[in-house]
């Protein structure tokens, strides 16, 4: 399957709101569902709807069956084993389950990133003293900040493979590595906007990575499913933040025997329906070539990049280069600082969907842009035409409104 | 001849006589025991699947007169996949029989059949396929022992997710029970034998013991890592049998699969006819005797070529080529069917590679996945390719290297699988089941 011509899977872009088809722009807060997810999820609740791991009967048999070969297939995915994925609610738990379960102390160092997710921040300064590697000029990490911080051997480092409001993608091969030769900190890996794109796919079996996360509903997914990837020795260590049912072996009157990873980390009945829905949106993604997904990424990073660079109103946050970059733009309209207006006009006269605000990354907007953005991110079902037609209508609105 | 077909047609009317649900399939047919006059006749009657012996557990498949309790009654309990599961019977002494009749055509193993011998079996394969929990990481080998002095090992129901101080476990356990037997699914045995390199430990012994293969086709790149292990004298034989029946075939000492037909009758199917030898046909097993679960033309889904001469070892027994599941074969574009065999033939002992996994994705997509050794050089994956591609007739075959191979959910590690051959309409032009 090409890229050109997946649009049609996805019934979403046949909708009209008062007459007008939709230009979705912001796939970076979640991705559109194709068919075959939404069928996936549909199918289950149709022909199944019994609960997992439950009982020896055939429906709770087929569906135990279906959600286990999901884990499965993503394993093979990452490069990882069967046992090192724990599905989550998404990329946030995910992190938070591996920030509160290393039993880090509140003076242990957990070096940071200024352009990582909320997500990748809050729950490690609730345990620990969280040291922020800063950007350079241009909006990149700064890597020699980096390299210093590592000299303060940080117990845990926390990186962010692809920044949602940068759309950088850091090298974090690189930067595992010198982790571990530094003082074999913790690596974990937020890859929640990563994940969704077939090039930036990470094999764990090649990169010292510890931990990685992600959410199913960025890679065309349902939301309420994601995964926590985490090495075995590193998962058997790690304590559970949830207790309950599905996670124990053994409960008698004075304790437990914790099941074996990753089913300890699982506690309580699961999305059953969501998950296989992830499985679908797997099954989607591999039939897209890495080559056509970076060469669609390429051609929507130039286009925003571009548009955003021919127009002196514009400031575009982060490099201007399409090299290791997703098709990410978050802009700032000079002299504009409420967005919302604008962000309502774009939806309601030209049915162009995206986001304005702090993208859950306040430090490095504010730090960077000095207030509120407006973000557009792209993904496969999207063209170059429709960043194009973005900016002509951003043009027509700025001149309108007076900006 | 006619001493055959006296067996299969006490075996129609016992079954007609004592099992609801044989009655009622006859009935179903129009058909009545005394219709079947020759063997020729049996044909009329249509097989039985799987299925049916799955919905109609236990009242209408066990003979009147039994029930789970009666004396010598063994059950059984296969996983299977996608629904495929099965409980089923067999009196411990037929399974004896069987498995008697089946090993004499291999010299080595008769070391098994000492009278008075107490055999201690070790059993390393999937979880599920007995109600101990091998599985289980604080088992203790006292939980894990049947009554007839097998020793299941403790496993992982994903394999290679099988953690090193299960396998030292598992590894402890054989030197300690010393077994006559070693009863293994080959994938499964030979990655025991990768972890015991890796852990620095060496086999607990070369000789004086067996091993036999069993419950998944054994691959050559199983054999082969077995025999490395072991050394080429090592009593070790390719057993064919099925949960619900035990053993239906054995390996001789020239590598040929003999088929018991003593304690069956067997017919091998092609298009609806009785196949010619070479032709890639689906067994059908009548029991013989079986006065607790008759089976009358039970259609097994698994896939032989009989051989057309006789076997050098002088065995009279007909010799066959397992090919693999139905469920199990790869479709091509023009129609034409490779199976897991054929696949097999094509890796072959590949020195260079520790396990494998073909999987037909969709018509026409197939991707080729394995394990790695030292041995490995860029070449031989070319070369693998191109003749992959070559019997596949399409480039779409994708073929990688990974660390991670998941076996199915019941713990069953399938070298070779399809999701074009599961469908409905493809089974049937194959099989019954
Ligand atoms: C980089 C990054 N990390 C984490 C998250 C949080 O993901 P979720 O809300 O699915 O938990 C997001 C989502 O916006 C993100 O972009
Ligand atoms: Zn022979």
């Amino acid at each position: 399957m090409g890229i050109a011509e997946c649009r049609a899977d996805f019934p979403v872009l046949a909708r009209k709101i008062d007459g007008q088809s939709i230009t979705y722009l912001d796939s970076a807060a979640t991705s559109l569902k194709p068919h075959s997810v939404i069928d996936a999820i549909s199918e289950y609740y149709s022909q199944n709807g019994v609960n997992i791991h439950r009982g020896k009967y055939y429906l709770s048999e087929e569906a135990s069956d279906a959600y286990e070969r999901v884990r499965y297939s993503i394993a093979q995915y990452l490069g990882a084993y069967g046992n090192e994925i724990v599905f989550t609610k998404g990329t946030t738990e995910a992190l938070n389950l591996v920030a509160q379960g290393l039993n880090l102390k509140s003076e242990d160092v957990v070096v940071g990133f200024l352009d990582s997710h909320h997500a990748q921040l809050l729950p490690w300064r609730r345990v620990s003293d969280v040291k922020l590697v800063s950007l350079n000029s241009d909006g990149g990490i700064n890597l020699e900040h980096y390299f210093e911080l590592l000299k303060l051997k940080p117990k845990a480092v926390v990186l962010t493979h692809c920044s949602n409001v940068t759309g950088n993608i850091a090298p974090i091969k690189q930067m595992a590595i010198a982790a571990k030769e530094a003082c074999d900190a913790i690596v974990i890996v937020d890859a929640a906007q990563s994940i969704p794109h077939p090039h930036l796919s990470i094999d764990v079996s090649k990169i010292p990575v510890d931990f990685l996360a992600f959410s199913g509903h960025k890679m065309l997914g349902p939301t309420g499913v994601g995964c926590l990837y985490g090495k075995s020795e590193m998962l058997d260590q790690l304590r559970p933040l949830m207790l309950g049912g599905g996670m124990v072996d053994w409960v008698d009157i004075e304790g437990s025997q914790e099941r074996k990873i990753p089913h300890k980390f699982e506690a309580g009945t699961p999305p059953i329906a969501a998950t296989l829905g992830l499985g679908a949106a797997l099954s989607y993604l591999n039939q897209i070539s890495e080559q056509d997904s970076r060469e669609h990424t390429k051609e929507l990073a130039a286009a925003i990049i571009r548009g955003a660079m021919d127009r002196d109103y514009l400031q575009i946050l982060g490099p201007k280069t399409t090299e290791n970059r997703c098709a990410i733009g978050s802009l700032r309209i000079k002299g504009c600082d409420d967005l919302s207006d604008i962000a309502r006009a774009l939806s309601d006269s030209y049915g162009i969907m995206c986001r304005t605000g702090h993208m859950c990354a306040q430090p490095v907007v504010d730090n960077q842009m000095g207030g509120e953005i407006l973000r557009i991110s792209s993904y496969i079902y999207n063209t170059k035409e429709e960043i194009e037609r973005f900016y002509l209508s951003l043009d027509e609105l700025v001149s309108f409104l007076g900006i | 001849m006619n001493w055959k077909f006296e067996q299969v047609k006490n075996e129609i009317i016992y079954a007609y006589e004592n099992t609801r649900f044989f009655r009622k399939h006859l009935e179903k047919a129009g058909l009545n025991p005394k219709d079947i006059a020759t063997l020729t006749d049996v044909a009329r009657i249509p097989p039985t699947v799987k299925k049916d012996y799955r919905q109609t557990f236990p009242a209408g498949v066990i003979a009147s007169g039994y029930n789970l309790k009666s004396p010598y009654v063994m059950r059984f309990q296969s996983s299977g996949t996608e629904g495929d599961r099965l409980v089923s019977v067999v009196l411990s002494y037929d399974l004896a029989r069987r498995q008697a009749s089946c090993i004499s055509v291999n010299p080595k193993f008769s070391s098994l059949w000492k009278p008075g011998l107490k055999l201690r079996t070790c059993r390393f394969a999937a979880p599920n396929c007995s109600d101990v929990e091998c599985a289980n990481p604080n088992s203790t080998m006292e939980s894990r022992m049947l009554p007839d002095g097998t020793l299941v090992l403790p496993v992982y129901h994903d394999l290679l997710t099988t953690p090193e101080h299960m396998v030292n476990m598992a590894l402890d356990e054989i030197e300690e029970y010393d077994p006559h037997l070693l009863f293994v699914d080959p994938t499964h045995f030979a990655f025991l034998i990768r972890a015991m390199k890796k852990a620095g430990r060496s086999p607990h012994k070369t000789e004086g013991f067996c091993i036999m293969s069993g419950y998944t086709l054994c691959t050559q790149v199983a054999r082969r890592q077995i025999k490395e292990c072991f050394g080429e004298d090592v009593a070790f034989a390719d057993m064919l049998g099925m949960s619900e029946l035990g053993y239906l075939g054995f390996e001789c000492p020239h590598g040929h699969q003999h088929m018991n037909n003593e304690d069956y009758y067997l017919e091998f199917i092609c298009d609806g006819r009785p196949a010619e030898p070479g032709e890639l046909a689906e067994l059908v097993i009548t029991t013989l005797g079986d006065e607790l679960s008759p089976h009358i033309r039970y259609a097994t889904g698994d896939l032989y070529r009989l051989s057309g001469s006789e076997c050098p070892c002088g065995n009279p027994a007909p010799s066959a080529r397992a090919e693999g599941r139905v469920k199990n074969v790869l479709w091509l574009s023009d129609h034409s069917v490779v199976t897991p065999r054929e696949i097999d033939e094509v890796v072959g002992p590949a020195p260079w590679i520790d396990m494998y996994q073909m999987n037909q994705i969709k018509e026409g997509e197939f991707v080729f996945r394995y394990l790695r050794n030292e041995a490995w050089t860029q070449q031989q994956e070319i070369n693998l390719t191109r003749d992959l591609q070559e019997v596949l007739k399409t480039k779409n075959v994708i073929c990688s290297a990974t660390q991670y191979l998941p076996a199915d959910r019941g713990g069953k590690f399938i070298s070779c699988m399809s999701s074009v051959a599961v469908l409905e309409e493809k089974r049937r032009e194959l099989s019954w089941v």
